[in-house]
């Protein structure tokens, strides 16, 4: 078997393994809701600056205003249009999100494989590192570091998250890689003389490619949470406009306590639940698919 | 039992695991504060001389006794010391109402913490095992399929969201709670002590902030629940006991609740972490006086004693809940308990 | 008349199940009597229905299967009962009182997380009300001893401490500890290793020997059942094929299917090579018109791809379905 053959075989592989995944979201109902729900997000994250105007220093004149056609979402305390504010934070948390995901991925793979396939003493720092991980309790740590490290953009913040969310995925694709080391497909790419590097990401990731999804996803969600939580606390103040960041000046000043403000207060709250909702719903129809047992009924 | 017995008992063994973790994150914390780029101890050092035109000397000398740390010593002996120190409860001073120890600082806050918390997730967990094996027996019924897209919204939904919402709707927009009136832990007028007065006022300062917690988590719990009870129902033993001619109250008690619940033991791990860790966010939306709000206040005075402890004695709280977990998984399943032949 | 003897009468029942593609049709029409102190062996490849059968008997089916129609008469109490017509509420009080299953799930049959005396005291107070506990495990301790177990041993462990061959003759134990007219044994022996299969077979012989109860042995395994069995019933695709006495069966078979997988037993000294039955097992949801054998049969006529042939009773005691006996 040529070598360069295999590669291709392999991209081709992956790329199956997705179009899979996706026709199984898309034929359900809750999950083409998420599926078409992240599109819009998407949209408003990519487009959406572009057509938005930036949010100009508002009118003073203009606080607190009712959705109008001018602005549809209301203004806030200073007069500023939400809806402009609220376009203009997608990217950022969108961006977290997706690299969060990304990354953590990415090590929880190589890491959970490299633990699996190696064994010994691999295995036993990895997973220890693993299972300390998992103890600590994430969203304080986030915050102690957010008071020693100049976090300086939004990489940076998608890495501190990563580098605590890969334990349970690692822990996954360990175990996956464990039980099919012994399988015949296994032994016989090794017989035909592959190299372990071949073998794990042409012949055993692909085969726990929806686990992998369905971990992205959830990944996905933590880093929204987290993010959207240390802007809250005004722990990460570098984002810029986001809408955790919003809930934080309307805390600060105390527009919480104004009735008024439950446009400019419900706007980024309604963001986020909403991209919660997607990427959830999203999760869960492979979540069902990935885990027959969650199937209803025989 | 014999010596040899209790040391290979699992009790013993994760035990010995609880406490080489702990070791574990006190060296973490150690690190955490010492080696990061920009030294908060430095910071300090800094600030103090800006601030106060302190001589480097004093300066020095002053965060040193703080962080009960001599940087001139090498870093193992640092280290060691600090250990010692940890193991005798001295997790140094505060920076910012200086001289305070940090441990006495966590001994008022902790306590409220572990009483929110640990209530809302015993309340979580039972209430939610307990719709989870409702919506297993009916499943595909209207109450499952109106649970399940409840539930899943719910845990879409960030806690201290919900939290904020509660603010929003029923104290501001609504005016049916006077959430200013419930901020702290008790109202300052109330005397501390074992009355009706005060535990009454305890509980009503503790329940948004539990409520919040339990909402938030209930919904994994209950469909967690359901797929294992599902999986369990299809199980032979259940089969069997039926053929045995059992009680129905029995088989469903007995054999598929206790079995469907031990999958669950494994999330409580990180659940615990993520309950706990989430004080930080919901003690601060409910200005409820626990050490998550006091973490907050420590990091926005950059207190880094406090910092330091605090973390701590988090992390140290979620090991010690873990292996209370751990017990009881093992009181729950003999195969965890009792070896094989 | 045997009718004094009979002990469970199976009329006509048919039994199905929902499956997405469509109506698994499991048990056909199939009639079957049982006689008290017999033990009748219920031979058919997987998925032939046995196991549905057995499980009909008990009223255990799963919530998507389904007792079309037939009556399965129960004769234990002196008067016929009908099982099927029975509430779950009225047919506790047969199960395993009166009838006891031991199934092939024998490894995963005991609550893992109760010791096995728990098993036979609560299965004891299910049907006594309240009894002594220290009785209870007295009679269990015998019939341990039965099974070739250490009793006490075995009441103090918990079941992933067994073995599965132990396992397996606890269930015995325990099947046997209310006394039940009849048990139905389903696959005693699949899924054990030669050594273990040896002791579960002595270990029924034991059980024939001493108390005389009437079993139907469930297995695929035709060495199985010639060593046990006094009649053998073949099943295939959920219906009866034949009916007869172990000699008659094995040295005269009469439906091409019983001679097909007499073919296919392996025979540890002869010369003779094993040949299994060419083709597959019919697809329950959709079976062949006709005869359900006839797409594998070498004797298929014209006739058998038509009409599906009754059991029909050829010699006394010997029943086949199958054109090749049946003139009319």
């Amino acid at each position: 078997m040529a070598f360069v053959r295999t590669r291709r075989r392999t991209l081709r592989r992956y790329a199956e393994g997705l179009k899979e995944v996706f026709k199984i979201i898309v034929s359900d109902k809750a999950g083409l809701v998420g599926f078409v729900i992240i599109i819009i997000y998407i949209l408003m994250g990519t487009i959406g600056p572009m057509v938005v105007p930036y949010p100009a220093a508002g009118n003073p004149n203009e606080v607190y205003l009712p959705p109008s056609w001018e602005h549809p979402l209301g203004t806030d305390f200073e007069g500023k249009d939400v809806f402009a504010q609220i376009v203009h934070g997608t990217p950022v948390v969108l961006t977290v999100a997706f690299l969060t995901g990304f990354l953590t991925t990415l090590i929880g793979v190589f890491l959970g494989a490299l633990a699996g396939f190696k064994g010994g003493i691999a295995d036993t720092i990895i997973m220890g590192t693993a299972d300390f991980i998992l103890t600590i309790p994430q969203f304080p740590l986030f915050a102690v570091l957010s008071a020693l490290v100049k976090f300086k953009d939004v990489s940076m913040l998608s890495v501190l998250l990563a580098s605590v969310s890969w334990p349970t995925l690692a822990r996954a694709v360990r175990s996956q890689i464990l039980s099919m080391k012994e399988r015949e497909f296994v032994e016989a790419a090794r017989l035909l003389g592959f190299s372990t590097f071949d073998i794990i990401f042409t012949e055993m990731i692909p085969n726990i490619m929806p686990y992998i999804a369905v971990s992205f996803m959830f990944n996905s969600i933590y880093a929204i949470y987290a993010q959207v939580g240390l802007a809250y606390l005004g722990l990460v103040p570098f984002i810029g406009e986001n809408w955790g960041l919003m809930l934080n000046r309307a805390w600060v000043l105390g527009a919480f306590f104004y009735e008024g403000s439950i446009w400019y207060i419900m706007s980024p709250i309604i963001a986020i639940v909403g991209l919660q909702i997607g990427f959830l719903l999203f999760a869960r129809v492979l979540e069902v698919i990935f885990n027959p047992r969650l199937r209803v009924g025989g | 039992m014999g010596v040899t017995s209790i040391l290979r008992s699992y009790i013993f063994l994760r035990g010995v695991r609880a406490i080489v973790t702990v070791f574990v994150a006190i060296t973490f914390t150690f690190f955490l504060i010492r080696l990061m780029p920009g030294n908060p101890i430095d910071v300090y050092i800094a600030t103090l001389m800006g601030a106060s035109g302190m001589s480097y000397q004093d300066a020095k000398n002053l965060a040193l006794a703080l962080f009960s740390i001599n940087l001139d010593e090498p870093l193992w002996l640092q280290y060691l010391k600090y250990i010692w120190n940890v193991l005798h409860g001295d997790l140094g001073k505060s920076i910012v109402s200086v001289g305070t120890p940090v441990i006495k600082i966590i001994a008022t806050f902790l306590p409220w913490t572990v009483f929110t918390v640990s209530t809302a997730l015993i309340i979580s967990f039972s209430l939610g095992i307990l719709i989870g094996m409702v919506m297993a027996y009916r499943r595909g019924g209207k109450l499952d399929t109106v649970l399940t897209l409840t539930f899943s919204i719910l845990s879409a939904i960030p806690n201290f969201i919900v939290g904020l919402l509660f603010i929003v709707f029923l104290g501001v927009q609504w005016k049916l709670v006077p959430f200013s009136m419930l901020r702290g832990a008790y109202s300052p007028y109330v005397e501390p002590g074992f009355t009706l007065e005060f535990i009454i006022d305890v509980l009503k300062h503790a329940f948004f902030p539990i409520l919040t917690y339990v909402l938030t988590t209930i919904g994994s719990w209950a469909l967690l629940m359901k797929s294992s009870t599902i999986a369990t129902l299809g199980e032979d033993f259940v089969l069997l006991a039926r053929a045995r001619g059992l009680p129905e109250r029995r088989i469903t008690i007995n054999y598929v609740g206790r079995n469907a619940i031990l999958p669950l033991f494994t999330n409580l791990a990180i659940s615990i972490g993520f309950i706990f860790g989430g004080s930080v966010l919901i003690e601060s939306v409910f200005v409820y006086r626990g050490i998550g709000l006091r973490l907050l206040q420590a990091i926005y005075q950059r207190d880094y004693t406090v910092m330091q402890g605090i973390f701590l004695i988090i992390t140290i709280a979620v090991i010690l809940a873990n292996y209370i977990a751990d017990i009881l998984y093992g009181v729950l399943d003999p195969r965890i308990r009792v070896g094989g032949r | 008349m045997p009718g004094e003897n009979l002990i469970l009468s199976i009329r006509n029942l048919n039994v199905v199940y929902w499956a997405r593609r469509g109506w698994v049709k499991a048990v056909r029409n199939v009639s079957l009597d049982i006689y008290r102190g017999e033990v009748l062996g219920l031979v058919g490849e997987s998925g032939s229905g046995k196991t549905t059968l057995a499980l009909t008997v008990m009223k255990l089916l799963p919530t998507n299967a389904k007792i079309l129609s037939g009556s399965i008469l129960y004769y234990g109490l002196g008067k016929a009962v009908d099982l099927a017509k029975l509430s779950e509420k009225e047919i506790r009080k047969y199960r395993w009182k009166e009838i006891a299953l031991a199934f092939q799930g024998a490894m995963n049959a005991f609550n893992p997380v109760m010791r096995i005396k728990d098993h036979f005291i609560e299965t004891a107070k299910a049907h006594l009300g309240h009894v002594d506990e220290e009785e209870v495990l007295k009679e269990a301790r015998e019939l341990l001893k039965l099974v070739l177990l250490e009793p006490d041993r075995v009441l103090r462990s918990f079941p992933h401490q067994l073995s599965g061959g132990m396992k397996q003759r606890t269930l015995l134990a325990l099947a046997l500890l209310l006394r039940p007219k009849l048990i139905i044994l389903d696959e005693p022996t699949s899924a054990l290793d030669v050594v273990s299969q040896k002791v579960i077979l002595e270990t029924l012989r034991n059980i024939k020997r001493e108390f005389s109860t009437t079993m139907i042995l469930i297995t695929h395994d035709l060495s199985i059942a010639a060593e046990l069995t006094d009649r053998v019933a073949i099943m295939y695709a959920g219906k009866i094929m034949e009916v007869g006495g172990v000699e008659d069966i094995f040295y005269d078979p009469m439906h091409p299917y019983t001679r097909g997988l007499l073919k296919a037993v392996p025979v540890l000294k002869g010369t003779k090579e094993v040949e299994s039955i060419p083709g597959s097992p019919p697809d329950l949801i959709d079976l062949p018109p006709g005869c359900a054998f006839h797409p594998r049969c070498p004797y298929a006529m014209e006739r058998c791809r038509r009409e599906d042939p009754p059991l029909v009773e050829v010699k006394p005691g010997r029943f086949v379905a199958c054109w090749l006996y049946t003139k009319r």
